[in-house]
């Protein structure tokens, strides 16, 4: 896994490394043992759902690996992520899943639902999980929010069949709530510790990420475990903040602590944004699930998308951060645009930036060690 | 190569718009009329219908393209600190307003809008918008951009009697409120009042200029050689669009009609040298229209085929208009899809290849606009499928700044020579 190892830090870091590595074993052991699995993409499928189903949710996203099976099929210039998944999807990888559920939050989804549609009708693939989209849609409209909520019943019904379990009632549901809501509260921990400068940036993103992979209730343990141990690898160096396209690999962060720096906080949802906000437990919960995934997480769909310009500004504060990461890596084509307003925002508030156009995974581009050299070294560390 | 237009349908249609935008101008700035900047997949009829004029965003990317100046209004967007690899098709319109050519600017420029209006379709377009309405200081209206899950392959033989089929329930459901919500914007915008009446002579009166299209379709199809070439055929059934219902639109469509029939009748090819029948697959490059009749002499082979006439016809026409703001809605919800995404336009585009004997397609992949550029080897992969040789072509409708001309006429020649 690349740039994903993180250097060794005692053994209740161990099991989050490995599910953050390995990111189908898990899965693939749960399904071994009987239950039901399901994939999902994104963070807008309300994981909830499907662990109040019986069935163990696995996010599904592949960083490194060949996606040239998906050459013929997959213009080269989408998202690695896409290719690599379509790839995934038609060699067999993922077909111990019961369903693959996609969402309509980011285009590039979309088209991915649709061509993994297409390779299974014209016979690229006879192989692979079902599909379900799930159509939640992000204008903040009243119209949508009604829309996504019947699709939101829909997918329960699809996961009871695929699963042939019984379907969720309230109180299942409630428990699902709980369980990802402490988690949560952890991972909400571990960002208080990132600002303190107890817990290195890699560290925590891949303590984050492992959440995703793992079963959610191992999954929660072994963070609450992790972060009781004080085994953690302390933060060193200038704070950094990392805005752009969302980090579900630690290449960057690696890069960036091998040149004396620390990411302290990801404007995305594999980073800090994971842990806020939690779901709502003052109305029915599968309301509040879904109200989560509509309202609640970061989304490029989200229309309007004050809160996101919001959650940056809030934390352009040199007590903050010593400076800004811009990660735009080729081919990304949405955050961009939010890039001249945003570097202003952050030349305002005094703070220096750079902009990364290389993808993380292919190397560390030459300019990221010359601009930490350039921070010092911030009071909070020394 | 041959530009010269053959049809006089053609000049009236490029004088039509040209004077149009004139007047708009005029409207807009000496009379104070409101008007609206609204990407091509939008409804478009409800502004004509409650009387506020529209700017199509892609046509004023192709006005821009074809003026030779994308160049200067992307290479503005790069120095602000737009990445190169953003959306170009769509953004154009954002860069002239965001940077002053002065007088070079394409009929003096866009004027301010009461309101700008997109589907959400990509993720880029919430952003485009989004900065293009703060920029003018005017609203945005988005239309959500909902996915589907019944896909039939052969849309086109639903889409005029059995569009709710076509379309899920839900999705009608969610775009039908939506239209009433933008109705209301409009309503303020106006001072007119909707009258749903007004909407369904409307949307007839559309139903008969793709009729007329529909004519010229066939024509085109069965005639032994192709009358008209598609950079004609291009701007006039996109001028009736662009103001599509209107009198004008339906006269034109008519005479159109009537001039493609003529030379049918007389037995006139475009190229009289036609061998090898081509088909353009995708949006237009608007920054080079010459390549399309570029190798009829030094080949023969003659581009007769391009979605904008034969998409009139099979997607425009609405029969059954009892209700017709669910009809417009089953138009909208699934406008930009049938055109890309699969399994919707390779079936489609094999089918119209089979209807017009191409011997060859090339299709345009672009890398500046995402939603077009995706499902591209799809549709690749069922026209070499159906036996029709294709050569993708990697280039940007408005960008020429990456356009290598020598390399792509030697791609054509090759393809032509070894594959037709």
């Amino acid at each position: 896994m690349i740039g994903s190892s993180t250097p060794a830090s005692g053994p209740s870091f161990a099991p989050l490394q490995a599910a953050y590595d390995n990111r189908l074993v898990a899965a693939r052991l749960a399904r071994q043992a009987g239950q039901p699995v399901v994939g999902y993409l994104g963070n807008t499928v309300p994981v909830e759902l499907i662990i109040a189903t019986g069935a163990m949710p696995v996010r599904i996203a592949p960083v490194a690996g060949d996606p040239a099976r998906s050459d013929a099929f997959v213009e080269h210039f989408s998202d690695r992520d896409t290719r690599l998944i379509f790839s995934q999807y038609c060699d067999g990888a993922l077909d111990f899943l019961d369903l693959l559920v996609i969402p309509r939050s980011t285009e590039s989804q979309h088209k991915l639902y649709l061509a993994l549609r297409e390779a299974r009708r014209t016979g690229i693939t006879s192989q692979g999980p079902a599909l379900w989209l799930y159509d939640i849609l992000h204008t903040q409209r009243e119209s949508s929010r009604a829309y996504g909520l019947a699709r939101t019943h829909e997918l329960v019904h699809k996961l009871t069949e695929r699963c042939g379990t019984a379907a969720p009632n309230d109180a299942t549901l409630a428990r699902a709530v709980t369980l990802t809501n402490a988690v949560r509260t952890g991972l909400q921990t571990l960002q208080q510790r990132r600002l303190t400068r107890s817990i290195s940036g890699r560290q925590a993103l891949v303590a984050t990420g492992a959440m995703r992979f793992m079963a959610p209730q191992a999954g929660h343990d072994a963070l609450h475990a992790w972060l009781a141990a004080d085994e953690h690898l302390p933060a060193r160096g200038p704070r950094l903040l990392v805005t752009g396209v969302s980090l579900d690999h630690s290449a960057l962060h690696a890069q960036v602590e091998a040149a004396g720096a620390d990411i302290v906080c990801e404007d995305d949802e594999w980073g800090t944004r994971a842990a806020e906000p939690l779901v709502a437990t003052d109305r029915p919960p599968l309301e509040a699930v879904f109200d989560h995934c509509f309202r609640g997480v970061p989304c490029v769909r989200r229309h309007p998308a004050d809160d996101v310009d919001g959650w940056l500004a809030s934390k352009l504060d040199a007590r903050t951060v010593d400076g800004v990461l811009f990660y735009l890596p080729a081919p990304e084509d949405i955050h961009g645009w939010q890039f001249p307003a945003q570097r202003d925002r952050v030349a305002a508030a005094g703070l220096p930036w750079l902009k990364l156009r290389r993808d993380a995974r292919d190397g560390a581009d030459p300019a990221l060690a010359d601009f930490i050299a350039t921070l010092g070294t911030p009071a909070a560390a020394r | 190569m041959s530009t010269d237009k053959q049809l006089a349908c053609t000049a009236a249609a490029g004088e039509k718009q040209k004077t149009w935008f004139a007047e708009l101008r005029r409207d807009v700035f000496e009379q104070r009329r409101p008007y609206a900047i609204l990407n091509a997949d939008t409804p478009h009829d409800l502004f004509h219908v409650m009387g506020v004029p529209v700017v199509t965003n892609q046509w004023w990317a192709a006005v821009v393209a074809a003026k030779r100046l994308s160049s200067d209004y992307l290479d503005g967007m790069n120095e602000r600190g737009f990445h190169e690899d953003l959306c170009r098709y769509c953004s154009i319109g954002l860069a002239s307003s965001l940077i002053d050519l002065g007088e070079r600017a394409p009929w003096g420029g866009l004027p301010k809008p009461a309101l700008l209006c997109a589907r959400l379709t990509c993720d880029c377009m919430q952003q485009v918008f989004s900065l293009w309405a703060q920029r003018l200081g005017a609203p945005f209206f988005a239309l959500e951009a909902p996915g589907s899950m019944v896909l039939p392959e052969r849309w086109w033989e639903l889409s005029r009697h059995r569009w709710a089929e076509l379309c899920e329930p839900q999705r009608l459901d969610l775009m039908v409120g939506e239209l009433r919500e933008l109705i209301t914007v409009l309503e303020g915008i106006s001072g007119k009042r909707f009258d749903e009446d007004e909407l369904r002579a409307f949307l007839h009166r559309v139903n008969q200029q793709e009729e007329y299209f529909e004519e010229v379709r066939t024509m085109i199809a069965e005639a032994p050689q192709c009358p008209v070439r598609i950079g004609e055929q291009i701007t006039n059934v996109m001028a009736a669009q662009w103001h599509r219902g209107s009198e004008w639109a339906l006269g034109h469509a008519k005479a159109f009609r009537d001039e493609v029939k003529s030379r049918v009748d007389a037995g006139i090819a475009a190229c009289p040298t036609e061998r090898k029948r081509l088909m353009w697959v995708g949006a237009g490059l608007w920054h080079n229209t010459g390549f399309y009749s570029a190798f009829e002499e030094s080949h023969g082979a003659a581009f007769v085929w391009s979605m904008y006439l034969p998409f009139g016809p099979d997607w425009y026409i609405r029969y059954g208009l009892d209700d017709p703001m669910r009809a417009l809605a089953s138009r909208v919800v699934t406008m930009n899809e049938v055109l890309h995404n699969a399994p919707y336009a390779p079936a489609w585009i094999v089918e119209e290849a089979k209807k017009n004997r191409i011997d060859g397609a090339v299709v345009l992949m672009p890398k500046g606009c995402r939603p077009s550029a995706s499902g591209t080897l799809f549709i690749t992969a069922a026209l070499e499928k159906a036996g029709v040789p294709t050569l993708l072509l990697e280039a940007d409708m408005v960008d020429a700044r990456g356009w290598d001309g020598d390399a792509a006429n030697r791609s054509m020649a090759q393809f032509i020579e070894q594959r037709l």
